[in-house]
This record gives C-alpha cells, structure tokens and sequence, in this order.
C-alpha cells in the first residue's frame, strides 16, 4: 500500500510531465490525457480511502514499520526521509483533492481553449502538490509541497485568469510566500530546539516524532507560556503567519477575493475547495499539535481574530454584487469557523472543523462550478444583470440550491454535520464567542438565499446580448458540467445523511491532540456540567508543566 | 405487538419520503400522474401513525440507530412514540392525506405538477420526523427540513418575484428563530448529565434536577424563541403572511394545519423543563396573548381571504401559546393539554378553511380579493357549507371543534390567574380577558370573511374591477413583464377547461366534505369525553407535572366562550350579511385604527427599514471597510520602498535571482536570531 501512495500522489505529476512536453497537443486530447489522469488517481485515492484503518492513530499506508521511521532516507546525512502516510487528519483532504480535481477538469472543459495542454498540465500539477503535502510526514517533505503549489496555481490565474490577473497572481503569490516564510523559520526553530532539548540529541524532521518529542521534552522553558516571547508562543506565532493567510483569517484575507474573481475556474474550485483548507489542516498539525501552549495562551485573541472572520466575511458577502465575489467572501467567513472549531479546542469543535473543511471544499467547490456554468454562458457575474434563470437552466438550479443549502448548514446535508459541533464544542469553551460566531449562521442564510434568489427566482432577465434574438443561444447544462457537480452533490447528501463512516476515521487521531490542548486549558465562562469528561476544571492559571508526562 | 409496531415506526416518514423518490426518478412517465406515489405513501403512512395511536406509552421508544457520533457529541436516530408524538402524527398524516388528494385537482395542469408532489411528500417526511424524533438535535434537523420544503413550496412558483420574496422572508425569519434554538440545544449539551440531549434523559427529574435556574431559564426562554419563528408569534410572525404567496393546498397544509404547529410542540414537549421557569411562563403567555390580539386586529380589516386566514392562523397559534403559557403550578398539565387540543382541532378546521378559500380561488379564476366577487353560496354550494362549517369552529361556536379547545385554554387561563406565583396572577386575569376579546374578534372576522364571500349580490370577477387594474399598474411597477417562461400565479393551473364561476371538482369537494364532517365534531367526540386526555397523559414527563385535585366542566367560563363567539358571528351577520353602511362609517370615523389595521400596523416595513435595512447597512461598510484594509496590507508591502527611497533604489534591479538571494539571507538571518535567541 505504501507503494500505491507514492503512486498516487506522483502519478498526476507524471501526466502533467507528457503534457508539459507535447505543449501543442489539441484540446480535446489534452482534456481527456487529463481527466484519465486525474480518474486513476481518484481511483488509487479511493482505494486507499476503503482500506483506511479507522481506528489507528498512526500514519497508514507509510513505508517502514509502523511507529517509524516512516519513509525512505532521503538525505540521510541531515536525517531528512522522503516519508509519506496517511491518518485521520489527512485522509479525507486526500481524498477530497481527488474528487475536485475531476470536477475541476470538467469546469475547464469547454471554457479553456488557449493552450489547453499547458493549462491540464499546470492543473495536474498542482494535484500533486496538494496530495504530497496532506500526505508528507516530514516537515522538509511538507514544506516543499507546501510551496510548489504555489507555482502551478500562480500560473493558472497568470494565464488563464480575467483582465487584471498578472496583478492578481504577484499580489496572492507575494502574500502567500511572505507570510510561508515565516511559517519555514517556525518549522525549523521546532526542529532545532528537538535537537537540542530532547534526551540524546535527536535530530529528526519526522512530523510524528518531532509532534511525540516536543510534548515530551526535558526543557521547562518549553512547558510554560507566561509572555509573547515565551517559546511555544513565539514559534507559534511564527507558524501561525504562514496558515493564517492560506485560511485566510481576518485581516489576512484580502488577497483570496481578487485571487478568486480573476481566477479561471478550475483555479477557483482547487483554491477554495483544497488550497484554504491548508491552511486549516497546518493550524492543526502544526500549531495545535506542536506548540499547543501557545494556542491556550493566545486563545483570546484567536477566537476574537476567528468570531470576526465569521461575521465580517457573511457581511461583505451580503453586499456584493458580483456572485463569484460573494461565494469568495462566503469562504472566509466558513473558515473561520472552520479556526473556531480547532480553537475549541474540544474533540467536539475539532473534530467540527476537521469534517468542515471536507465539506467547505466540496460546498464552495460545487458554488465555483455553478458560477463557471453562468460565467460561460453570459460573460458576466453581475446578479443585476441576471435573474430567473430557473426557466432556462432548471438543472442548475438544482446544482446551485442544492450547494448553497449544504452550504447554509441546512441539516440533512454536509455543511450541518461540521457547524453544528464546532459551534457546540465552542459553546462549552467559550458561549460569548459560539453565540456570535452562531450569528453567522443567520447571515449565511441570508446572503446564499439572495443569490440564489437574485440569480434563479423571479422573471427570466439575461445579459443584452442574449435578450431579444438568441433565446436558442444558451447552451442546456453540458453532460461534463453534470459529470463534474453530481458527484460533489452525492457527497454533499451522502455526508449529511450518513456522516458516521466519514466521521470515524477522524475522531481517533483528535483524541490525544484535544486531550493534550485541555490538559493546559484553563476553562473559561460556563458551569462546568457534571461527569464531564473532557472539560477540565484546571486552575484559572497557565500551568507550567515540568518534564515528560 | 407493541413492540413490533414500535420498532417499524420509521415507516411512518418512510413511505412519503419514498413516494418522493418515485416522483423524482419516474417524473418523465407519471407526469398528471405525479399526485399518486404521494397519495398513497401518506396514506399507508396514515394507516401506520393510526395504529401505533394504540402502543402510545410514555417510555416507548424505537432502537437507536447510530447517526452523527463526534466525541462527546452523539446523536443516535431514534423515536419516541408517546402520546403527544401519535396525537401529532395522526393528525398530520391524517389531514395531509386529505390535502394531497384536494391538491391533486388543484394543482392539475400546472407544470410544476411533480416538483410539487414530490416537495409535498419531503414535507411530511420531515414534519413526521420532528414529531417522532427522540432528541432535540434529530428534532432540530427536521424542524429546519420542513423549513427547507416551505421555503421550496412557498417560492413554487419561481417566476414570481413576490413568491420569491415570501420564501426568501419566510426562511430567514425562521433561521433567525433557529438562532436560539441551536444555542438552547447547546447549552442543554453541555449541561446536561452525560452530554445526552434525548428527551428521556434532558426532561428526567434527575437531570432538571441538577441543571441550575440560570439554566432552566435560559433554556426555556430560548427554545421558546425557536417556537416563535416557527409558530409565528411576535416578533417573528411577519412571515407567514406572505408565505400565502404558495399554492393554497401548502398554506393549508404546512402554514395552518402542522408545520406552523411545530413551535407549540416543541414547547408542549418541553414542558417538564418549562415548568421550572415560571417567568419565561408568563412571557409566553403573555406573546401568545399579543399575538393573539394583534394579528385578530389585523385580520378584521383585509381583504384578501386567504390573508385574513393567514392572521387568524397566527392568532390562533397565539391562543394555543396563552394556554401553554399558562401552566403555572397546579394548572401545568390542563394547561398543556388545553393547548395541544386546540393545536389538534385547528389542524382539521383551519385546512378545512384554506381549502375552502382555495376552492373558491379556483372557481374564481385564482382571485381571492374579497371586494371583487361576493354571493357565492349558490355557485359553489358545497365550498359554502363546508367554509360555513369551518368558519363555525374557528369562531368557537358552542359543540363545534373549536369551542372545545378553546374553552379548555379560557378555563386554564383562569386557574392560571388563582395559581400564579404571588405577584404573577394579574399578568394572567389580563391574559384570559384580551382572550375573551380577542374570541369576540376572532369570530366577528371569520363572520365577515364568510358573508362576504358567500352572502350578498351575486358577483364575479370581472378585469374591469378597480382592484383588478391597481394590481395590474402594480405589476408593471415592479417590472414583472409575464413572458411565455412565466408560469406564474396566474397560468399556474386552470388549463384543464375550468370555467370561471363553477363548483370544484369532486376530487377537491369529498375531502372538503371529510374535514367539515371533522372540524364540527372533532371536539365533541374527543373533548368532553376525555379520549384526548387520557391519550395525552401517555407522554413523557406528564405524570409529574402538576394537576388540579379535579376539574368539572366551568360554566361560566363557557358561557364567556360561546357569547364570545354568537355575539362576534351576530354583529359580523348584521354589518356584512346584506351590505350595512355601518362598517364604511365605522372605518370613517376611526380612520387612524381602520388604516392602522389595514397597512399591518406597519410592522414588515418597520422592519425593512430598522432590522434589513441596518444589516445592509453593515453590510456596506464591511465592503468598504475591506478596501481600506487591502490598502493597509499595499501600504505595508510598499513601505521598504518608501523608507529606502534613493539610497536602496540600486537594488531594485528587477532580478529575480537577487531578489530570492536576499530573501535567502533575510531567512537565514532570522534563523540565527531564533536559534541564538532561544
């Protein structure tokens, strides 16, 4: 199984290889060399979904034995170890990636006609760049991942992106490579200080190991918070930078609308559907997990930062104009959910937010898609210039009610499964914030039922150019367009209905990290309920805790 | 036996929901035939809530089934098949069967005819669902899935920006009532012993014993503004009146008969918690009670008939709250059987009176502006004596349904009032008195509503009526242009050779007939003879509640009740049976109050304007708000250009490779910093 991984997640790249080297390549072979790519793929990926163990909390699919080291010596001198696998964080993200990607494919179907063999390529290989990275169990692995998608994603909105999109791909590349810097200077501030600290010197770039040694390690120092400076705090901060942006959480967001509305939208529905959710899965792996103090000891202010996100994302949603703007801003603010749930630190919240971001990836994704199929069609994302397109396009409408109601937490579909504990698991931490972050669920109603008003509902109103002559000129929704968004609609019903199997291969690897964060958690607010299990009563103080446990 | 039936009570949303999936898949092949799969589902589905009526036990409950199970948050399907559930499920099965047949002629020709169907039969999966749920979060997940089916059938007629509109207006209220039911659900999460929210454990004793009063009243007070959005009691009624956008068999069956009745149960359910909080009693009584008597004000002055039923439903809903609200101590559990009674007689009358008005929409070629046809009683014979029938109970007239129940919530009323908390009881002697007037009100507007539409010259509507050409400059104000997509309101049905003026076909009169049968002798047969509340008291948690050592029948208060209700019929026969001057005098001389009534109090606009129009206004500035962050975030990349100025300008150079080269040494820089630092 380990070998059938490493295929996986490099077999999008190889089709992106052949691509790259035959650049005159006609559309039509180019679209199919890569959505049988991107099918296999998706194949490998599901496979390795059914044999997932749920209830092992260690890596699955990694090659060595379980326990590590995970991977193959890569550079062995610096003990860095070409190490990929597999657990309950990372697995239905892996999947996730594959899924989208055929729906991306089929988005850019008919709409890609420049230098379509280059597009897929870039397409595919930013597939790659997403599967190594959820995958990757050493940092230097990680972060070489977390980097390289960077370059295809700049590319696709480079060239395929609308009128202002050099100045759209500099601004989110710049932003993104900014603040990932400081997220690298993180990373290796926690591998020096493994080595230097834990008993013998152990130098490892191992994510698993570094995430045992860092809780275990023979430094006081490391085992209190008390100040900015201290040093779970400091690094945190530092790691932090890099995922804040990639979420984005308020206020470092702005790069996602322009990103978005200038992308293509194969670009849109990886950016949003996958790319953001980095950002989420990093806060996770990283922060909460290695440096876990500094999430207790800034908890103020990341709640703050994320109960913000919530609103002010729903309400600069409510007043666009534009709908490709307004499923953007719908992004940040179901982000930051997304950060409320793991800032729960709960198993409730964070197993919310872990499921959440599945289902962000495949809501947005499916909103992405809807928008492409009117954007093709009418060259235009203004909701004044259109309206009752129900009459034209009934199967849109069922695409675009469908993914907003999934999106608006309607339960029965996906997006309740992930709202509703997060809000729950925040609301036994902290009621102030989960009573405002639930303010969001109202507004997000609100501006998802507009659209879809202004866009489907009323009289039938289409762009100039479409009204008088061409009733016979709008295309019906295309077999590949149905092909790409049913089988993010099956995901979207299948998740709500049943969301037991998805979530049982989640809840046993948040377990320890939720009792790790809690152990240091000092409660806030709230009469603690009787026979709580996992709300600890701990002093209203920071402890500091001496040695291993 | 029980057993056995307890375990197959899934069937119950189960044949619906697959009378749903036929349409959906065979929607090609049953076109006109669409109405059939969900006849048939909600009528086995009937024949099953019947006969688990006779299992009903108050710890009877079906295996849980594992659903969403998240550490510490674990919500197993399971049901609860008490009395309250089977009393609901028989009634909403019962009345919706009915209604499904009369939509089956309604609707015929409509080209949405299996979209509907198939919504209609989603509807009563969900509503037997939050019925038959054994805990608040599966309770939630219908509770929002019958507000996704209104949404769809409120909105069914997509063409129509108002029809748009409604439904938008009609969710989001209610998501704004969801509000506080999440966070109830949460709090009693988080409080409760086990982290278990099934009904058994939340409402055990043990359970509400350690829960603190801060609890208890939070609790209550917010599952109680859930009920206000979904029951449509102030603040939050405002959108069931425009919900009247939809088909009339929709507001006959999810705005009046069982949707809308939701909050009440919920309510009714939690009683045992309810109880507890004898504040958030009160307000409940005392929102029932506003309720009640604004919208009945409202409703003496429209002139649409379906909208006048519209408020009459929101008052009588009003009326059900003041007897919730009114169990206080001894008189909780009349109190809560006072009200689920009316809740289930209204069901049978209040169907009856949308179908009824449905009925002579149709005939009328689909309009329902009392001022533009009057006389009908020899035109439609049967819509007149089964609306007369209905028109009977809902105004309370002696031994017709509704007199029964509504006695019930008088007679609570007023031991609530000896019962209160020291200090409380004059809150409910106002309560039962705005009641009695708003009983007089009720029956004065169904009267008027009745001989209007039944009474008087006979007369058609004609597109020469005054209203008729308001309405038509109206729509050309709105821009609604009615293209050849446009199957509105209007083209909506009627394709099926009907002429203008002419009775409605047996397939809409027989179950017009079955309901008039029901809403004159429901209350007699299960009222005083205490089927009902020898059923109800099969429910959980009710055999501890608190009950009078022995309640006969009160004469005085049922004298109120039925001069309420022949005075009210009496002054409405004078004013409006042959055309007296008096009520244009009457609006004459109190035009403040008449146009008050009329415009609604102003309260949708009052909140266009404060709570929509503040949110976009918010809105707005998010928007701008952004831009000025974009430029903070411009500014701070652009300041090493500023600070450097002329002397770093040389290494501006435009290579990439320097560029990287320093950001390499910057890095490394900082690594050193960090490294030596720590």
């Amino acid at each position: 199984m380990a070998t059938l991984l490493v295929l996986t997640v490099f077999l999008p790249f190889v089709g992106s290889l052949v691509l790259f080297l035959q650049p005159k390549l006609e559309k039509k072979t180019a679209r199919m060399t890569a959505l049988i790519t991107a099918l296999v793929t998706l194949a490998f990926s599901l496979i390795l979904t059914a044999v997932f163990k749920p209830d092992v909390t260690t890596p699955q699919f990694a090659a060595g034995a379980p326990g590590g080291p995970y991977g193959w010596n890569w550079l062995s001198g610096a003990k860095i170890q070409f190490a990929l696998g597999l657990d309950g964080l990372s697995v239905w993200l892996f999947a996730l990636t594959a899924v989208l990607q055929i729906t991306a494919i089929f988005a850019s179907w008919e709409s890609i006609t420049e230098r379509p063999a280059h597009h897929y390529a870039f397409l595919l290989a930013l597939e790659t760049g997403l599967l190594g990275l959820f995958a990757s169990l050493d940092v230097v692995v990680f972060y070489i991942f977390f980097e390289f998608t960077l370059i295809p994603l700049f590319f696709l909105i480079g060239i395929w992106g609308g009128p202002e999109r050099r100045k759209a791909s500099i601004y989110f590349f710049l932003y993104t490579l900014a603040g990932s810097l400081l997220t690298l200077l993180g990373v290796i501030a926690l591998v020096a200080i493994h080595y230097q600290h834990s008993a013998g010197h152990v130098l490892t770039f191992s994510i698993p190991e570094l995430t045992h040694g860092l809780a275990n390690l023979k430094w006081p120092g490391w085992h209190s918070a008390t100040s900015l400076t201290s040093p779970q705090v400091f690094i945190f901060l530092l790691l932090f930078a890099g995922f804040a942006i990639k979420v984005p959480m308020f206020p470092f967001h702005t790069w996602l609308p322009l990103a978005h509305v200038e992308s293509p939208t194969a670009g849109s529905i990886i950016l949003a559907g996958v790319l953001l959710k980095v950002g989420g899965y990093g806060l996770l792996r990283f922060n909460m997990s290695m440096t876990p103090l500094g999430a207790v000891y800034l908890f103020q202010f990341l709640v703050t930062l994320a109960v913000i996100g919530v609103i002010y994302g729903a309400l600069t949603a409510l007043a666009q104009t534009d709908v490709k703007k307004l499923v953007a801003y719908s992004s940040v603010s179901h982000m930051g959910f997304i950060v409320l749930g793991l800032f729960a630190m709960n198993p409730t919240g964070i197993d919310g937010a872990v499921i959440q971001m599945v289902n962000h990836g495949l809501t947005t994704g499916a909103l992405f898609a809807c928008v492409g199929v009117l954007y093709e069609r009418y060259h235009t994302r203004e909701m004044s210039e259109l309206g009752g397109l129900w009459n034209r396009l009934p199967l849109l409408a069922f695409f675009l009610i469908l993914s907003s109601l999934g999106s608006a937490a309607v339960p029965g579909l996906n997006g309740f499964v992930g709202e509703f504990p997060i809000l729950a698991g925040m609301f036994a931490k902290n009621r102030t914030a989960a009573v405002l972050a639930a303010t969001g669920m109202v507004l997000g109603a609100y501006y998802l039922l507009w659209m879809v008003q202004r866009v489907l509902f009323g009289p039938l109103r289409e762009p100039h150019q479409h009204g008088d002559h061409a009733h016979a000129e709008v295309r019906p929704v295309g077999w590949h367009e149905i092909a790409g968004l049913t089988p993010l609609m099956v995901l979207i019903v299948l998740i709500g209905v049943l969301p037991a199997p998805f979530l049982a291969r989640i809840n046993p690897v948040i377990e320890p990290i939720a009792a790790r964060l809690e152990s240091s958690v000092p409660t806030t607010g709230g009469t603690p309920a009787p026979e709580v299990t996992h709300m600890n009563p701990a002093p209203a103080a920071v402890v500091a805790r001496q040695g291993s446990r | 036996m029980s057993q056995f039936l307890a375990h197959n009570a899934w069937l119950v949303p189960f044949f619906p929901l697959l009378g749903s999936f036929i349409v959906v898949v065979a929607a090609k092949w049953l076109r006109e035939q669409s109405h059939l799969p969900i006849v048939a589902g909600i009528a086995l589905s009937f024949l099953v809530s019947f006969s688990l009526w006779m299992v009903a036990g108050p710890d009877v409950t079906s295996p849980a089934i594992e659903w969403l199970t998240i550490s510490g948050f674990n919500v197993p399907i399971q049901f609860r098949l008490d009395g309250l559930t089977t009393m609901m499920l028989a009634m909403v099965t019962f009345v919706a069967t009915l209604i499904a047949v009369f939509a089956s002629g309604y609707m015929a020709g409509d080209p949405g005819y299996p979209r509907f169907f198939a919504l209609i039969g989603l509807f009563v999966f969900s509503m037997t669902g939050l019925v038959l749920s054994n805990n608040y979060v599966l309770t939630y997940l219908f509770w929002e899935g019958v507000g996704v089916c209104s949404y769809m059938l409120v909105g069914f007629w997509h063409s129509k920006p108002s029809a748009a509109a409604a439904a938008k207006k009609a969710f989001l209220v209610n998501r704004i009532g969801d509000f506080g039911f999440a966070i109830a659900i949460f709090w009693l999460w988080s409080a409760s012993i086990n982290h278990d929210v099934s009904y058994g454990n939340v409402l055990s004793r043990e359970n509400l014993d350690q829960l603190g009063p801060a609890a208890i009243m939070g609790i209550s007070f917010l599952l109680f503004w859930g009920a206000t959005a979904k029951s449509a009691q102030v603040p939050l009624y405002v959108w069931l009146p425009d919900a009247m956008e939809g088909p009339t068999p929709v507001s006959a069956l999810i705005h009046a008969a069982t949707m809308v009745t939701a909050g009440v149960y919920l309510i009714a359910r939690s009683t045992p918690l309810l109880v507890r909080a004898h504040e958030v009693q009160a307000l409940v009584a005392v929102i029932g009670c506003l309720t009640a008597l604004l919208s009945a004000t409202i409703a003496l002055t429209q002139t649409d008939l379906k909208r006048v039923m519209a408020y009459s439903t929101v008052s009588q809903l009003g009326f059900m709250f003041m007897g919730l609200g009114a169990g206080v101590n001894n008189v909780a559990q009349l109190a809560v059987f006072a009200a689920m009674f009316h809740l289930f007689t209204h069901a049978f009358f209040k169907a009856l009176l949308f179908l009824a008005s449905g009925s002579v929409m149709h005939a009328m070629g689909n309009v329902i502006d009392m001022r533009r046809f009057s006389g009908l009683r020899h035109r439609l014979p049967i819509t007149h004596l089964t609306f007369a029938a209905g028109g009977l109970a809902l105004a309370g007239f002696p031994l017709t349904a509704g007199f029964w129940s509504k006695d019930e919530i008088l007679l609570a009323l007023k031991h609530a009032a000896h019962q209160a908390e020291p200090g409380w009881g004059g809150i409910y002697v106002a309560v039962y008195w705005i009641a009695v007037l708003t009983a007089f009100m009720t029956a004065f507007y169904t009267g008027r509503a009745y001989f209007l539409t039944f009474w008087g010259p006979e007369k058609l509507p004609s597109p020469q009526d005054p209203e008729a050409l308001a309405e038509a400059v109206d729509e050309v104000d709105h821009g609604s242009s009615h293209t050849e997509h446009d199957h509105g309101h209007d083209a909506g049905h009627g394709h099926d050779g009907h002429h203008v003026g002419q009775e409605s076909p047996p397939i809409m009169t027989y179950p017009l007939m079955i309901l008039a049968v029901c809403a004159l002798i429901v209350g007699l047969i299960f009222g005083p003879t205490g089927l009902f509340e020898h059923h109800l008291h099969l429910t959980l948690g009710y055999e501890h509640l608190g009950h009078l050592e022995a309640h006969g029948a009160d004469w005085l208060v049922m004298l109120m009740g039925s001069l309420a209700a022949i005075l009210g019929l009496g002054l409405s026969y004078l004013f409006y049976a042959h055309r007296s001057p008096i009520p244009a005098q009457l609006a004459e001389r109190l035009r403040p109050l008449y146009l008050a009534s009329y415009n609604k109090f102003w309260i949708d606009e009052i909140y266009e304007k404060a709570v929509v129009g503040t949110t976009l206004l918010l809105a707005e500035i998010s928007a701008i708000f952004d831009m000025v962050i974009d430029a903070i975030v411009r500014g701070i990349a652009y300041l090493p250009r500023w600070l450097g100025g002329a002397g770093l300008a040389p290494f501006q150079n435009g290579l990439v490779q320097f560029y990287a080269g320093v950001t390499a040494m910057g890095v490394a820089f900082l690594l050193i910093i960090v490294l030596f630092w720590l």
